[in-house]
């Protein structure tokens, strides 16, 4: 009689949850990330994305990666002022990205391929770019300046794009506001910083696989248009939703919109050579870390956590003598270790309750 | 009257008037400590016990003496230019422009208020308010910061280099609102510390951002090599300059009826 086989015999141990998982301690993980690329020191590497993209920005710049810096912080502008005036959070100064079609939008834009909708809100008499509200964090004097600013703001968006040999791109959520007529995707809802939701100007959308993926595939033929040797690291933004607009318990909302942009990143690594997939997510927010990278509100990622998400990334792309070689030039805005994150605003509207 | 006067090379000016004019103040004795421009040591705060006596000190920062400041022993301090003065605005404008600013080829357009903020944090972190800020925790004894002459108007002769953002404020027009930008910002860096700002004598300026070119160290009729004019020194001012400086800040002095 022969011998049963098993396609599962002899494969590695961390194909096994007991030895890859169970028997791992979360902070000294082993072979969950191995790269698609090589990625060096001297890649021009533009990151954008939701909150915890900022982290990546951020450790990448202290590790001396060559990080696109095309709107710099203004001389004299203190670290705080600097995060607050979104300087030093990415790559320019587009704020958080939350959705794979604000990407592609900003692209497009930046690209002469498409405008906004309704992308002035007021408050109190001052003016702000809804496609980025949180930059100018007093508004700005008038329609005609918030203009001015984002016409100057996409010239540096496109040089961005250009540019980059790799960009670092971490999708935040699946839900969003959206102008109805034009489809405009807003990275707020509108009456959060500013503006006023009207229930006959806009509507709420929650992105499914199929949408989130085909807008991806469109920002990826775009940009391959304008740079067409860059690659893509994509990641998924490990930090839960403050606030859901479906009716539904925020946990069960939270599950659903990382599990499809998990599917859709892990897809688009699968097919695209170009494309690779970091785990920072499966590190961070699986039942493998114990929710030991939270802080006390569960959502929250501690410095421990972005350490250890990093330290895995490093792992893979530091040439350590290369480094110590160049000349690495740390902007002073990196001391802050506060990540910007408009979604937290969307907390205060619950605590009113 | 004992006054502890603080500062950089810009304080010589000061130092060379006091000199001139000392006699005619009788009641009044000011120590000059000046921070030499090689120097290496940091601000250093001395406060604890020694000998019984309870005393805080400066450490001086470069000092042309030997001893440390004792803040205890001073009836007013004057903060003299350490980089409180309307150069890191200038720097600034030549790379930002703000939405009230003429704009600008290769300057970054930002807000108004950003380009305040930003006048402010690096007025912010000047060495004349982290001295004024340290004497503020170790003193409740009045702390003047005089502010650095504005450079000579003198600054223009250059077609081009580092000061060209002056010659450009100027054909922009934005020359009288960087000072508002300047004044503003050095008013709201001291305020918090109570400290009170001594902007240079009225007499003195030429404009917004300018010093008459009589009160400077450099001459167009002295170009020869290694002059002050030739060096492109528009920032240190001479001895008419120190005089007027000298009482004008004197002039702030509460107690100053029937000192002279």
């Amino acid at each position: 009689m022969k011998d049963s086989v098993s396609p599962y015999k002899g494969l590695p141990m961390h194909r096994f949850w007991k030895t890859g998982v169970s028997e791992q301690t979360p902070t000294e993980m082993q072979g969950l990330y191995k790269k698609k690329f090589a990625i060096s020191p001297k890649d021009r590497i533009a990151t954008a994305g939701s909150c915890f993209a900022q982290h990546i920005s951020r450790e990448l710049m202290l590790h001396g990666f060559n990080v696109i810096d095309e709107e710099p912080v203004p001389p004299g502008l203190s670290v705080v002022d600097a995060h607050r005036f979104g300087y030093g959070l990415y790559s320019a100064r587009y704020g958080n990205i939350y959705h794979v079609k604000q990407m592609l939008q900003l692209a497009m834009e930046a690209f002469g391929e498409w405008q906004p909708a309704d992308y002035i809100w007021e408050r109190q008499g001052r003016f702000f770019d809804a496609m980025r509200p949180s930059v100018e964090p007093e508004g700005l004097p008038s329609p005609e300046a918030v203009e001015r600013h984002r016409k100057a703001h996409l010239h540096h968006v496109r040089n961005v794009l250009r540019n980059t040999d790799v960009l670092v791109f971490t999708s935040g959520q699946t839900e969003a506001w959206v102008h109805t007529a034009s489809g405009t995707v807003y990275p707020t809802a509108p009456g959060t910083l500013a503006g006023s939701y009207d229930e006959a100007t806009h509507k709420f959308c929650n992105f499914d696989f199929g949408q989130i993926h085909s807008d991806f595939l469109q920002f990826r033929s775009l940009l391959k248009a304008h740079n067409p040797s860059v690659r893509v690291l994509l990641t998924v933004c490990p930090v839960p939703l403050t606030a859901t607009a479906m009716p539904q318990h925020v946990l069960l909302a939270t599950t659903y919109s990382k599990s499809v942009l998990r599917a859709v990143m892990g897809q688009l690594s699968d097919n695209f050579s170009d494309i690779d997939y970091f785990p920072s997510y499966e590190l961070i927010g699986t039942p493998f870390s114990r929710g030991m990278f939270y802080s006390s509100n569960q959502r929250s990622v501690t410095q421990i956590g972005v350490q250890t998400v990093m330290r895995m990334f490093f792992s893979e792309h530091s040439n350590e003598q290369e480094l110590r070689q160049k000349n690495s030039k740390v902007a002073s805005t990196l001391s802050s270790d506060e990540v910007v994150c408009e979604d937290i605003i969307l907390q205060s509207f619950g605590e009113q309750q | 009257m004992k006054l502890c006067f603080v500062g950089n090379s810009h304080l010589g000016a000061i130092y060379r008037a006091w000199k001139l004019v000392r006699k005619e103040y009788p009641s009044i004795n000011i120590d000059l400590f000046i921070e030499r421009s090689t120097g290496v040591n940091p601000l250093k705060i001395i406060s604890g016990s020694e000998e019984g006596e309870h005393i805080t000190r400066l450490e001086q920062i470069l000092v042309i003496k030997d001893d440390p400041i004792d803040v205890d022993v001073y009836d007013y301090f004057f903060v003299f230019a350490l980089g409180l003065s309307i150069v890191p605005v200038m720097h600034l404008y030549k790379h930002c422009r703000a939405d009230g600013h003429a704009q600008s080829e290769g300057t970054r357009l930002v807000s108004n208020e950003c380009f305040h903020a930003a006048a402010m944090g690096a007025l912010m972190g000047s060495k004349a308010i982290s001295l004024a800020r340290a004497v503020r925790e170790h003193s409740a004894k009045p702390i003047y910061v005089v502010a650095q002459a504005r450079p000579s108007e003198y600054v223009l002769d250059p077609s081009e280099g580092t000061v060209s953002s002056y010659a450009s404020a100027v054909a922009m027009r934005d020359d009288s609102s960087l000072n508002s930008t300047y004044v503003e910002a050095a008013q709201a860096v001291c305020g918090p510390l109570g400290a009170t700002l001594i902007d240079q004598p009225e007499e003195t300026l030429n404009g917004s951002l300018f010093t008459h070119g009589r009160f400077g160290v450099a001459d167009p009729r002295d170009c020869g090599e290694g002059s002050s004019y030739s060096i492109g020194d528009w920032w240190h001012m001479n001895d008419r300059y120190g005089l007027a400086s000298l009482s004008h800040a004197l002039k702030h002095l509460p107690s100053m009826e029937g000192l002279k």
